[in-house]
């Protein structure tokens, strides 16, 4: 008994040294987005400013040149489309995959795999020109649209899933007299919510944190991301600016709000949803 | 399927490009497998770039998927406040890599960050870390591992380890099975396809690294730091080759669909399906 | 070799017809992800193909159409009136025609006092609308190369000779010479810097106006109270290299955080304006086809910033971005920085010690060294309306723009003044509020800049890239400032200067 006691005190020990390392650096960026420029380089380091310094906050958030709100609008209106894309369409793909035989199905599944693979930077100009002959240049739209055709990393965790499920209960339906969709929307659905939260919450966060295609696809200052305006508070280099290092802290922490908030809400779906895909076969 | 439009139109496309030189700010004109020829005989750049990022993805994949594991060992293990201590783990990956690599940046900042005065107090030389030569893949690796192991990969190994049935595990404690045992025996080839799933999307994504680099390091100092994909953003946009760009795209896709497909062949020894085979 | 011309656009056009049927097939498959775009306030799912400027690119021109057309015969000399006379208030003053649409591509926020200050102004005058398209700084180039290969670009563009998208951009034809409208107005190209207007002509004909004029890297910042307290001597602009290394040895006291010298490192200029200064010969040579690195000349000055660092130890490595070196000289760690002039502005805010600049020593040959570079302002080819987007040029390359940046201060803001001498010399910039005699000097080391030599193949970048990594391990001591060293540089150089135009 006292051998499992010492046991588990080890074990908190582990945990409280591996949140100090995964929280250290937060807790820096915290405290350094309460400092003055000047205090950022203070030797030896502190870790928390003499007097926190609130009006970066209101730095980042009252500057009218950068409406970080209107930003924030932004990337939860394409946040929120791409979640509601990739639910569907992954859910209708992975649905395709895993219970309807078509010629090289295999070989299709190997390719949507592959798109996983190519550097998205490479693709930037291709999808432009796409985008733009859709005469969506300049719109979220194509911030969110590609959702809507399923991503490859959300139709395999589907897949799986779906894959777990007994075809028995298919079958059943099917003697009652119903057609693919509404055993699909009825019946399979309703089983693989904790799946689509998993879903959701990686579709969210990719998107939230999405830089290159809002760099590409807008234009318009009004129209902006989060991820861009975070940009404005980056000093370049060499660029004779004054250092703002704290206000990108700011940002930035604000900007992470919000998705931590989603996945504590949500982790326990999150969690479960993973176990139901069986994964493990 | 529109999903094949939004898709692999544009990697046509680009696979067109990659025959082509193309500035950009003039129309491709065909020129067959020049590029390739090119990069195979006169890219010193791109064995640099091949071989930092080989290591790169050797030292995150083996080190990352082994601490997530640890991870989620630890998180199965029903302490209190796990959900906390879950929440804990993720938030690094929730961070914008803007902003981790700030962050990481004042921390390894050789002549006043925290890092070096902790060094120093303890008698120890600091190094010059993303300043030095030796010693700025080590920190972008930690960068890169702080910012990775407690994200999906956790998540996902989390849940395999859930889904291991408990009966087994109790099977084994009155065969009297020890710790390393049961994990050896139980957890290890149960967890088999999960640790699969993670090598391969793990593989993929750790070869593509970028934006550390891009934001936090250029490829520097001495190219130390030059993966392939800032190489091919680089000759991009920054040379307005992007024909050639194209080029070192697809080499780089087909080294990773070789390298997936090697994966796929290899499952069979190693990787243990409980269920049904797929 | 007959190299056949691929029409991109009808590649696309068989791509796009694709993805309309993929569309179309999506949305009759499921009603649901039908029903979703409606909910988005952009409504523009059912944009037709057709119309790629179905996005708003013009703004909303608010009481444009409103006016009723005024009389015949003073609608023109209506415009010309109101840009007499100080605009009087929002309301279109102009004729009934509706303000032109112009798009403007700028760097995000770093500008930001000429679109508050400056352009509602020169709209009101010019009867035009300039949407502003921003891009943060580091990405502001890739996104004009994506928009110019959508056929998205606007009227007017800030590009760079530095990173040789000026002469891109105008060789390929994204930007037209303004040669004609010059010619037209006998507009004087003498009211800018020489030197501006050198680098931006190519094959003798103008591709933009200079919007700013960099004198480069030739501010020596240094801190008084520093160098004062370790016994050192205050440089000038008569110090030698020597001077500065004497001066930089006695403020070198790294264990109090403190250090001699430094200047920014992950910064082409410095070690190109370092080949200068050995003698009169630059990088290239005049014709931007040879390396002349291979030169003794041109080698000395990498020599000396090898020294400083590793034989005198009085640097603090230039490879800091975080803190910048710029941060570190702000908080008073930095005795001597060699930097871009410009850099005062993010300096204006010092009040803990008292800190000057001087210019650049000369060097060996009695060359000071210096290489000067332009940020262009240029009419594109996608212009509907070249005559208005010149206007714009011509407005942003004015004196009046030029003394708003150049008295921009703070945040992200760029505080590089226009490239001509009535802004450099206006009293509302030497009267800025700047310590001893840095805005002198600022002029002084615009006065006697020298341009810099591109290389003919426009192929600055790749070069860069190909210093950056030997001239890094050169000041980390990583490899010695020897033949075997200069070598390798040379042939690096000289490799990519044997490539064809990209």
């Amino acid at each position: 008994m006292s051998a499992r006691v010492v046991r588990r005190a080890a074990l908190y020990a582990v945990a409280a040294v591996l949140v100090a390392i995964f929280m250290g650096p937060f807790l820096w960026s915290l405290g350094s987005s309460l400092k003055t420029a000047r205090e950022m380089t203070f030797y030896p380091p502190t870790l928390l400013p003499a007097a926190p310094r609130f009006q970066n906050y209101a730095d980042v958030f009252g500057n009218p040149k950068v409406p970080m709100a209107l930003f924030a609008l932004n990337s939860i209106q394409v946040a929120l489309l791409s979640v509601v894309g990739q639910v569907l369409s992954a859910t209708v793909v992975a649905y395709g995959f895993s219970r309807f035989r078509f010629p090289y199905r295999n070989v299709l599944f190997v390719l949507l795999l592959s798109t996983l693979v190519m550097p998205r930077e490479v693709l930037l100009i291709p999808n432009f020109l796409l985008f733009r002959y859709l005469g969506l240049f300049n719109t979220l739209t194509p911030l969110w649209l590609p959702s809507f055709f399923g991503g490859a990393f959300n139709v395999f965790l589907l897949r799986q899933f779906l894959m777990t499920l007994p075809p028995d209960l298919d079958e059943a339906a099917k003697i009652d007299g119903a057609n693919s969709w509404t055993i699909l929307w009825r019946i399979l659905v309703p089983l693989c919510q904790p799946a689509i939260a998993t879903v959701a919450i990686f579709t969210f966060l990719n998107h939230w944190n999405e830089f290159l295609e809002p760099l590409v696809y807008l234009s318009s200052t009004d129209k902006f991301t989060l991820a861009l305006g975070l940009r404005f508070f980056q000093t370049q280099p060499n660029d004779a600016q004054e250092p703002r290092d704290q206000l990108l802290m700011a940002a930035s922490l604000t900007m992470t709000a919000p998705v931590l908030l989603l996945f504590f809400a949500c982790q326990r779906y999150f969690i479960r949803g993973i176990v139901m895909s069986g994964i493990k076969g | 399927m529109g999903f094949l439009v939004f898709n692999f139109g544009p990697l046509l496309y680009s696979f067109f490009l990659s025959l082509t030189k193309y500035s950009i700010v003039r129309e491709p004109v065909f020129q067959g497998l020049d590029n390739y020829v090119q990069i195979f005989t006169r890219d010193r750049l791109f064995w640099v770039a091949i071989e930092k990022t080989g290591y790169y993805a050797v030292v995150t994949v083996v080190v990352g998927l082994t601490c997530s594991l640890l991870l989620a060992l630890l998180l199965d293990q029903k302490l209190l406040g796990t959900s906390l201590l879950r929440t804990f783990f993720f938030m690094p990956t929730l961070t914008p890599v803007v902003a981790s690599v700030l962050i990481w940046g004042w921390i390894f900042q050789p002549d006043l960050g925290v890092l070096n005065f902790l060094l120093r107090s303890l008698g120890l030389p600091g190094p010059g870390w993303l300043q030095s030569v030796e010693w700025a893949m080590p920190a972008l690796l930690v960068v890169a591992l702080w910012g990775s192991v407690g994200g999906s990969r956790m998540v996902i190994f989390i849940a395999g380890l859930q889904g291991i049935p408990h009966e087994l595990y109790e099977a084994a404690h009155i065969d009297g099975a020890g710790l390393w045992t049961r994990f050896r025996h139980v957890t290890i080839p149960l967890l088999t396809p999960t640790i699969f799933f993670n090598l391969v999307l793990g593989i993929i994504a750790s070869l593509s690294v970028f934006q550390l680099a891009f934001v936090g390091t250029k490829g520097g100092p001495a190219n130390a730091t030059y993966f392939y994909v800032l190489h091919i953003y680089y000759r991009g946009f920054a040379d307005s080759e992007m024909g050639y760009a194209a080029a070192l795209a697809w080499i780089f896709f087909a080294i990773i669909m070789a390298f997936t497909g090697i994966q796929f062949w290899l499952q069979k020894r190693w990787v243990h399906y409980e269920g049904a085979p797929r | 070799m007959p190299a056949r011309l691929f029409r991109r656009r009808r590649f696309l056009a068989g791509l796009g017809a694709l993805g309309a049927a993929g569309l179309l097939a999506a949305c009759g498959g499921s009603s649901a992800p039908a029903a979703a775009p409606t909910t988005a306030s952009t409504g523009s799912g059912a944009a037709p193909p057709s119309a790629p400027s179905a996005a708003p690119t013009t703004a909303p021109a608010a009481g444009g159409a409103q006016p009723t057309t005024a009389p015949a015969g003073g609608a023109a000399t209506a415009p010309a009136a109101a840009a007499a006379t100080t605009p009087a208030a929002a309301k279109p003053a102009t004729g009934g025609a509706a303000p032109t649409p112009l798009r403007l591509h700028v760097r995000l926020g770093a500008e930001e006092d000429l679109w508050s200050q400056w352009l509602p102004k020169w709209e009101q005058e010019n009867n035009a609308k300039v949407e502003l398209v921003q891009s943060p700084g580091g990405e502001h180039v890739q996104k004009m190369q994506t928009l110019i290969a959508g056929g998205q670009l606007g009227d007017v563009v800030h590009n760079f000779t530095g990173d040789s998208s000026f002469q891109l951009f105008f060789a390929s034809g994204v930007t037209i010479p303004l040669d004609k409208f010059i010619a037209d107005e006998k507009y004087d190209l003498n009211q800018f810097y020489p030197f501006t207007i050198a680098i931006t002509k190519l094959d003798g004909k103008v591709g933009g106006l200079p919007f700013k004029g960099h004198p480069s890297r030739v501010g020596i910042f240094y801190n008084r109270t520093l160098l004062e307290a370790a016994g050192a001597k205050v440089p000038t602009n008569d110090s030698t290299y020597d001077d500065l290394i004497e001066a930089a040895k006695k403020a070198h006291k790294p264990d109090a955080q403190q250090y001699g010298w430094s200047n920014p490192g992950l910064d082409s200029e410095w070690y190109i304006l370092m080949s200068r200064f050995g003698g009169s010969k630059d990088i290239y040579s005049k014709d931007g086809t040879k390396s002349q690195l291979n030169d003794p000349e041109v080698q000395a000055g990498w020599t000396w910033t090898y020294e400083m660092f590793n034989k005198h130890k009085v640097g603090i490595s230039p490879f800091s971005t975080n803190p910048d070196i710029n941060q570190l000289f702000t908080t008073g760690k930095i005795a001597l920085l060699r930097a871009n002039v410009g850099t005062k502005a993010a300096f204006a805010q010092i009040k803990d010690f008292k800190w000057g600049m001087s210019v650049a020593p000369k060097g060996p040959k009695g060359q000071r060294g210096s290489l000067s570079q332009a940020d262009v302002m240029g009419a594109t080819k996608f212009s509907k309306t070249p005559d208005v987007a010149w206007k714009l040029v011509k407005g942003l390359c004015s004196k009046e723009a030029g003394i708003i940046l150049g008295k921009q201060q703070g945040g992200s803001k760029s505080a590089t003044p226009g490239g001509r001498p009535d802004v450099y010399e206006s009293p509302d910039l030497l009267n800025l509020p700047f310590p001893e005699d840095v805005q002198k000097n600022t002029m002084f080391a615009m006065q006697n800049a020298e341009p810099f030599t591109q290389p003919a193949n426009y192929r600055g970048p790749e070069i860069q890239r190909a210093i950056d990594p030997l001239y890094q391990e050169l000041i980390l001591d990583k490899s010695k400032a020897d033949k075997a060293f200069y070598d390798r540089l040379h042939q690096a150089v000289q490799d990519i200067l044997d490539k064809p135009k990209p």
